[in-house]
């Protein structure tokens, strides 16, 4: 169900995870975030996780952060939600100039309110930095209802 | 700084773990430390007893309980010095495979790291200052109790070098083995002391300076292994996350 061609940046798109590895043709490699394996320092506070040196923070990586982190700053790595999770990681990938982020399965594990709230922010913040973000899942009934809520 | 937040935060949440690599660290440092203080206590003990020989002159030196006991003594003192060097290279391995194993289970924080385009160098570092703090912790607990209990220390050793590990010399310790040696001759040491040394304070205090000096040793081989151990780790996962 990945569009065909081209993948047009500052856009988000909808696929079965086994069609990536089949039809995404692409230079670089994708920026995964895997929420079944996530790059998350269990030990460390949400905003320890960034792992990023201040400097190289932007400002507006820095208005993301504050938006979407700002209650997570003090909890451990462990009693992180999978919302702060998928944040950390998309923001270490913007902070790294990653141009095509793929994320796992992740919306099948949220309650729909969650995950429609976070294709939103997504879409946002796709367009804000010029990413490509395809989103995997394996319920087509899913993602079909929130491509057309989303992208529509 | 943040190296300085990160690293107890580290220990303290992988602290079962942590707890065994400080109580292996203390149990690899208390044995060396005894191996080395073996070593300089018997090596104080064959030149103690050279300057005494040189009280005697040749004819009598030539005997032959005496030519065995110097051997005996070189022996021994051959016989710990392996056991060191031993010792510190099964410490080493043991500390090479844990090392390798540890590495394994926090393959997940590994590649955190790497996803946060960390080079690897900062990651093999930041995992051996990790161990070199909990070695750190070790040593001041092993040395603080060492230096806390020093005479009860040496003269426990002292036994056990004399009692024990001297058993091949038991024959010649005999009240008469020496006794022609001391005829119609002045000495400030008798045929039992002439054996068994007494170790003064002074010299209690100058063996305990040499093993202190000489512990760079196990801190080399217990933190050598985490650094090379760990670069083969971090470009391995590097290559298995790009295969």
């Amino acid at each position: 169900m990945l569009n065909k061609q081209p993948l047009v940046l500052g856009q988000v798109y909808f696929s079965q995870p086994e069609m990536i590895q089949q039809s995404l043709e692409s230079p670089e490699l994708p920026y995964v975030i895997d929420y079944e394996a996530p790059k998350i320092l269990p030990f460390m506070s949400g905003w320890d996780n960034l792992l990023l040196p201040q400097k190289r923070i932007a400002p507006t990586l820095k208005r993301v952060i504050e938006a979407h982190l700002k209650r997570s700053r003090r909890l451990l790595g462990t009693e992180l939600s999978p919302v702060d999770q998928f944040w950390i990681q998309l923001i270490r990938g913007l902070a790294t100039h990653q141009q095509l982020v793929v994320v796992k399965q992740f919306l099948d594990k949220l309650p729909p309110t969650d995950a429609r709230q976070l294709l939103n922010d997504v879409r946002q913040t796709a367009a804000q930095f010029q990413i490509i973000v395809i989103m995997t899942t394996t319920q087509e009934s899913v993602f079909n209802s929130f491509q057309s809520q989303v992208i529509s | 700084m943040f190296f300085i937040k990160s690293i107890p935060a580290n220990i303290r949440y992988y602290s079962r773990q942590s707890l065994l690599i400080y109580l292996a660290d203390c149990l690899f440092l208390g044995v060396m430390l005894i191996a080395l203080s073996l070593i300089s206590l018997e090596r104080h003990d064959l030149n103690q007893l050279k300057k005494q020989l040189a009280n005697f002159n040749t004819a009598q030196k030539g005997t032959n309980s005496l030519t065995y006991l110097v051997q005996s003594k070189q022996a021994l003192l051959g016989r710990y010095q392996l056991i060191a060097v031993v010792l510190l290279v099964i410490i080493a391995l043991v500390i090479g495979i844990v090392t390798w194993q540890a590495f394994k289970k926090m393959r997940q924080d590994v590649d955190t790291f790497t996803s946060a385009n960390w080079p690897r160098h900062k990651i093999v570092n930041y995992y051996t200052l990790t161990a070199l703090c909990l070695l750190i912790m070790a040593s001041v607990t092993i040395i603080l109790s060492w230096v806390l209990f020093n005479s009860y220390y040496w003269r426990g050793l002292e036994l056990i070098n004399q009692q024990w590990l001297q058993k091949p010399l038991r024959p010649l310790q005999g009240r008469r083995a020496f006794q022609p040696l001391f005829k119609n001759h002045l000495t400030d040491f008798s045929s039992h002391s002439l054996l068994n040394p007494v170790l003064h304070e002074r010299t209690k205090q100058n063996l305990t300076n040499q093993v202190l000096a000489q512990l760079w040793g196990p801190f080399i081989s217990l933190m050598a292994p985490v650094y090379l151990i760990g670069w083969c780790q971090v470009i391995r996962f590097r290559k298995m996350r790009k295969a």
